[in-house]
């Protein structure tokens, strides 16, 4: 790894984290003081009282007392802490998976339809869940401070081994070996070499795991989209009506039986070279013993004291390792949550303007398509096909055509949802690429085919906000032919919609469209798009519809799309698309006069059997 | 509502465990196993100083020291590596047990269980409960059963200890176990408040959940752009976050509040076994290695009850989660799923008739179906019109065999449908719903929904559906999926193609009797008109319903029926109602007139 990298990415990981929770870091780390702390309370202690015990000193209870305060004192107040940390932490998490869903609501809507970043998303979660989170992340950082102070500690106990102490002179040979500084130092560093020779073995743990973590990306996509089929209860009709249940657990279970015979694999693997690491580190207890016990044998140091240098030695050791270990972790973790912050960092594909949009109170907006042919991306088809036409201001326009003519293509680059691939669209005779994104959306109220509503209340749908003013938010009902409905519900605009929330309550695809309609109404913008808003409606409804139509889009440019061809009669001008090409252009009557037109050939359709 | 049934904490673990040997025969062996190694290794633990502070305070010899030394860490270090073998073993179990064989039991129940109980408000409380069951490794199900390693072992290590410790002095045992009641008292505490509070904590959560996945779904990409709810997604996030935070800082705290307790105790334990110990070491009833076992001892034993109670604890929020996924498991289905009449002796085309039907949603005031009754004779064609509301939906759902009437009888051939057998009297139908949901599956399976098909087959209804010509195009033909959800090379169709697909699936199951809710909304006119055709040609020979708004396509059907409040108003031929000039011909002249000028003549080409 790049030591500069790695640096970098943390110091930028945990700015977001304090960002997030300012509290969680401080909390931590004074978490690891107290923790790190703790266990040479009972080390140095237990050793200090079995001296004094075994050489009959009186003060033994003094030394007693203080350990056991220091003990109460220390081991409660960092437990408690470790509490506020989780709750902090726990908090943190949720935030950070907020932020991936901001990103979705912000980005280019180009983006968030491909496979590439759907993907990138699915790894962000990832890193940030199930292979550890900001939490866990931070919480190194304490650790690794914990081990620092732990040798620390144990540097400075241990360092009483190195002790000279005067012998007489006919003390026998070994004893001066004993003795000897050096071989207290090749002691501990014999001690010590035992987990760094392990470190390698550690990193090839960590690069099976992160070998595993990869294998189980395209499952664990596959898995989520399977449990969602089952989980979606609407689905539910379909499944029982066509016996799907099945097909969809043999799959399920295809699945999951690839995770299992990774997680066998992998997990095998691992565990065999960390049971390998976890006995080779038995090594520095052994030679501590040996070399601490024999010290003691020879009388150099007192019984108390191989307790407290084992423990020293051992805890030295073992902080080592397992700073070694963590630094290894904290790298992995920094790599999986750099797929986190890569996400939220994607930059946008498309040229977004500055210009702001003129205000006009007299809404004198229009938009101009000129010469626009637009492909998919990935797709070799042209969806339209030099298009070009204008959308006069103030006029009623009715777009028609088969379905797959292009009808809501044409909406969506309107929308700048996306750019034409060739060609452009003006807005006053600029291209609209050049304005601002969010100023040129605020001109434009589209109630699209697939529209959505949310499971959030009635006035927040309608006014897409969590504020919003009530007696607008009822006069656009009314508008839209569902006040009347809405003034039945009990808790009125407040009512929650859909059952996500408690005593939430249903509405049919009719009223829903409504909805739709008054949503539209409420952002009042000067063109006003409407993709099939009368799909879902029964006649009455769309006799409704059909009748406030002026007043909805009174004075303000508007497009209809339907496959109503009624729709097309109350419009002042008809497009008709067919296979991207507009093919025809005209009123209703002057369409309907050329007979081997397309447009005639619809009305015909639907026509005949009224 | 319903109480919901509660079983104990053992009842539920054994309940899991007989699962869990039905499927894995080595679970309890391996169990056992790792069980016997742990309890082990902190006895060596123990053993370990003591040995060395005998071997040196009891004058042995060098050799001796040596001996023990290396004796015990050579049994230590083969009791670490088996204990971490038989951690991840364990693991490896109990995460296959919950995603192989446990989740597809929730999967199965899910998708078979009687429709009109998922769909309720209860049923889908239950649902969404069992489901936090099976989420996660760490909690319900295999949190569950996480946890009874570490308790059977606490539980023995407690009882092993705790015999050792009662010689040592009874009072500090005595200490010991009101600690380990104050802490159960604490954390009873602390579960108390977790019931009490954990709807309202809950909804939070999965307003989260609910909010994240609809903001990150690409189908509502285009409403949250023109509309900019980014910010109303975020407010109503963050709030749900924060909401969740002040609640975990309670609940938190009260679980925090073991630590305290513990820490108080174990001063008086400290206190206690110190006194004790060092008097007795003066007074020269003890040695320095007995001093050393006995405080080694006592810290083990503190630790094995403190494990135990935590052990207890995590059961008792786990207990909770798998009795809601029990609840959702054994569900009483009200359909009947024993054997029934023979579904093969009705005839096809079948005489379907409802005889005073009545429904009612559970938890609404006013029926949907108000005594209906209908005869749709066999191999008829019916038009089923109504405004939205009136319960055309829901007559297709009884239809279809999803729901049951409160009263009355739905008759099949003369036999009530609820006398066959639930899934067989699902083939019956062959519907075509309302809300389009295609599965990320290939196009193949999407017609078939079986994974091995009659491909010939498959064609053949796709190119009754007008849909071959788009599929032969499509790079892998039949195997080609729809979306990328799936595979990579997934395709997206069009909703016109989406309805024609719904449309070859209907016809590849070739169900005798046909209902076909709103087919035609997304089509345009060419292609409605078809559809038309279509749809008289594939019900040749079946019985069928015909819904839609768009009135022109009554004129396909032998009888029209317009439904009002949850009854039959108006029943006849399209021409007999418009003669009779009911509520029907006032429907039907509101939207015909819009294909005529104003004089009342239809706009033709002349």
């Amino acid at each position: 790894m790049k030591t500069n990298d790695f640096f970098r990415d943390c110091r930028q990981l945990i700015a977001l984290v304090q960002r997030k929770r300012p509290a969680m870091l401080p909390a931590a780390l004074l978490t690891a003081v107290l923790e790190s702390a703790f266990p040479f309370v009972n080390i140095i202690f237990g050793a200090l009282v079995l001296d004094g015990l075994l050489a009959g000193e009186e003060g033994v209870m003094t030394l007693v007392w203080q350990m056991i305060g220091l003990d109460f004192v220390l081991g409660c107040s960092s437990r408690v802490l470790r509490w506020l940390c989780r709750a902090e932490a726990l908090t943190a998490d949720e935030l950070a998976l907020g932020a991936i869903t901001e990103k979705c609501l912000t980005m280019d809507y180009q983006q968030l339809e491909t496979q590439k970043i759907m993907d990138k998303k699915a790894r962000a979660e990832e890193g940030c869940t199930s292979r550890g989170s900001f939490f866990e992340f931070v919480w190194g950082f304490s650790e690794l401070l914990s081990h620092g102070l732990t040798v620390l500690y144990a540097l400075i106990t241990v360092s009483r081994l190195f002790a000279v102490i005067s012998l007489p002179a006919d003390a026998d040979r070994w004893i001066q070996v004993l003795n000897s500084p050096w071989l207290a130092l090749a002691a501990v560093v014999l001690a010590l070499s035992a987990p760094l020779a392990c470190v390698p073995l550690t990193k090839w743990a960590n690069q099976i795991n992160l070998e595993w973590y990869t294998v189980n990306v395209d499952g664990n996509r596959r898995w989520a989209a399977l449990s969602h089929i089952v989980e979606d209860y609407r689905q539910g009709k379909d499944q029982r009506t066509y016996g799907i249940s099945d097909m969809l657990l043999a799959k399920y279970e295809r699945v999951v039986d690839t995770f299992c015979r990774h997680a066998k694999t992998f997990g095998l693997r691992t565990q065999t070279v960390q049971s390998l690491v976890a006995v080779a580190n038995l090594t520095t207890v052994l030679i501590a013993y040996l070399f601490v016990g024999l010290k003691a044998m020879a009388g150099l140091i007192t019984v108390g004291m191989v307790s407290m240098q084992v423990g020293a030695i051992t805890a030295l050791a073992g902080a080592v390792r397992e700073a070694v270990a963590l630094a290894g972790r904290l790298d992995l973790q920094r790599k999986y949550l750099k797929e986190y912050t890569d996400f939220l960092a994607t930059p946008s594909e498309k040229y977004n303007g500055t210009l702001p949009v003129e205000k006009r109170d007299d809404g004198d907006y229009e938009l101009e398509f000129r010469n626009v042919s637009f492909r998919y991306p990935n797709q070799k088809q042209w969806s339209l096909r030099h298009v070009s036409c204008r959308l006069p201001k103030g006029r009623k326009l009715a777009v028609a055509g088969p379905n797959g003519a292009g009808k809501t293509t044409f909406i969506k680059l309107l929308c700048r949802l996306y750019d034409p691939t060739e060609g452009e669209i003006l807005l006053n005779g600029i291209d609209i690429r050049k304005y601002d994104y969010g100023e040129y959306l605020s001109l434009l109220s589209v109630v699209f085919q697939d529209f959505k509503l949310f499971s959030m209340k009635l006035g927040e749908n309608v006014a897409a906000s969590v504020d919003y003013d009530p007696q607008q938010v009822w006069k656009c009902l009314e508008k839209a032919g569902m006040r009347e409905r809405a003034e039945k519900m009990e808790a009125g605009l407040e009512t929650g919609l859909y059952q996500q929330k408690k005593d939430g309550v249903e509405i049919s695809g009719g009223e829903a469209q409504k909805l739709a309609i008054a949503r539209a109404l409420y952002k009042d913008a000067p063109i006003v798009i409407l993709d099939e808003p009368t799909a879902a409606l029964d006649p009455i409804s769309e006799y409704e519809i059909y009748s406030r139509f002026g007043q909805i889009v009174e004075g303000k440019t508007s497009v209809y799309i339907s496959h109503r061809m009624s729709s097309c009669r109350f419009c002042d001008l008809v497009y008709v698309f067919d296979g991207g090409v507009i093919t025809q252009t005209g009123t209703h009557e002057e369409l309907l006069a050329q007979k081997e037109g397309l447009y005639a050939r619809l009305w015909q359709a639907q026509a005949q059997y009224y | 509502m319903e109480q919901k049934k509660r079983h104990t904490t053992a009842s539920n673990v054994l309940y899991l465990l007989r699962h869990v040997t039905k499927t894995d025969r080595t679970y309890l062996p391996a169990l056992a196993a790792a069980l016997a190694v742990k309890l082990a290794l902190p006895v060596v633990a123990t053993l370990l100083p003591t040995a060395a502070v005998a071997a040196l305070t009891r004058g042995g010899s060098m050799w001796r020291y040596l001996a023990s030394i290396f004796g015990l860490m050579a049994l230590y270090a083969l009791g670490t590596a088996l204990s971490g073998c038989l951690t991840q073993v364990m693991g490896l179990k109990n995460m296959r047990f919950r995603i192989r064989d446990f989740i597809p039991i929730q999967f199965r129940k899910a998708l078979t269980m009687d429709f009109c109980l998922l769909e309720s408000p209860e049923g889908q409380k239950k649902a969404a409960a069992a489901d936090v069951a099976l989420r996660r490794n760490d909690v319900g199900v295999e949190g569950m059963l996480r946890h009874l390693e570490p308790w059977l072992l606490n539980l023995t290590g407690m009882v092993l200890y705790g015999a050792a410790a009662v010689r040592l002095d009874w009072r500090i045992l005595l200490v010991l176990l009101v600690m380990t009641g104050a802490n159960y008292l604490i954390a009873y505490w602390a579960w108390r408040f977790n019931i009490r509070t954990r709807e309202a904590a809950d909804t939070y959560l999965q307003g989260q959940r609910y909010l994240r996945r609809e903001g990150e779904e690409p189908a509502n990409g285009k409403d949250i752009r023109l509309y900019r709810m980014e910010k109303w997604f975020m407010t109503a996030h963050n709030a749900c976050v924060m909401n969740r935070d002040q609640w975990r800082r309670r609940f938190f705290g009260r679980r925090a509040m073991r630590s305290v307790s513990d820490s108080m105790f174990l001063v008086v334990r400290d206190a206690l076994a110190y006194t004790m110990l060092v008097k007795s070491f003066l007074s020269g009833n003890i040695d320095a290695a007995g001093f050393t076992l006995t405080v080694g001892v006592i810290s083990t034993f503190t630790n094995w009850l403190n494990e135990f109670v935590a052990a207890s604890d995590d059961w008792r929020y786990e207990t909770l989660e798998v009795d809601d996924l029990r609840d959702f498991l054994e569900q009483e289905d009200v359909f009947n799923h024993g054997p029934g009449p023979d579904i093969s002796q009705v005839k096809c085309p079948p005489q379907v008739e409802l005889r005073d039907v009545t429904f009612t949603y559970p938890g609404q005031e006013k029926p949907v179906i108000n005594h209906l009754s209908l005869t749709i004779r066999p191999g008829e064609k019916i038009a089923l019109v109504g405004l939205n509301g009136a319960g055309k939906t829901t007559l297709v759902k009884l239809l279809s065999g999803l729901y049951k009437p409160d009263s009355g009888d739905i008759l099949i051939d003369g036999i009530s449908a609820a006398s066959f057998n639930a899934a067989g009297y699902l083939r019956l139908a062959g519907t075509l719903y309302q809300d389009v949901n295609i599965l990320p599956f290939t196009i193949g399976e999407n017609v078939s929904c079986r994974e091995d098909y009659d491909r010939a087959r498959v064609w053949s209804c796709l190119e009754q559906a007008g849909l071959k010509k788009a599929v032969e195009n499509m790079p892998k033909g039949l195997d080609t999926s729809i979306t990328q959800q799936l595979e990579r090379d997934g395709v997206n169709l069009s909703g016109g193609q989406q309805q024609r697909l719904l449309f070859a699936r209907m016809l590849y199951k070739d169900a005798p009797l046909l209902i076909l809710d709103e087919p035609t909304a997304a089509l345009d006119p060419l292609a409605e008109a078809d559809l038309y055709q279509k749809f008289a040609r594939t019900t040749a020979g079946k019985t069928s319903v015909f819904i839609s708004h768009r009135l022109n396509s009554t004129r396909f059907c032998d009888r029209v029926v317009y439904m009002e409040n949850g009854c039959a108003a108006e029943i006849g031929t399209h021409f007999g109602l418009l003669e009779q000039g009911g509520k029907y011909a006032d429907l039907f002249q509101l939207q015909s007139s819009y294909y005529h000028d104003e004089k009342g003549t239809q706009y033709e080409n002349e």
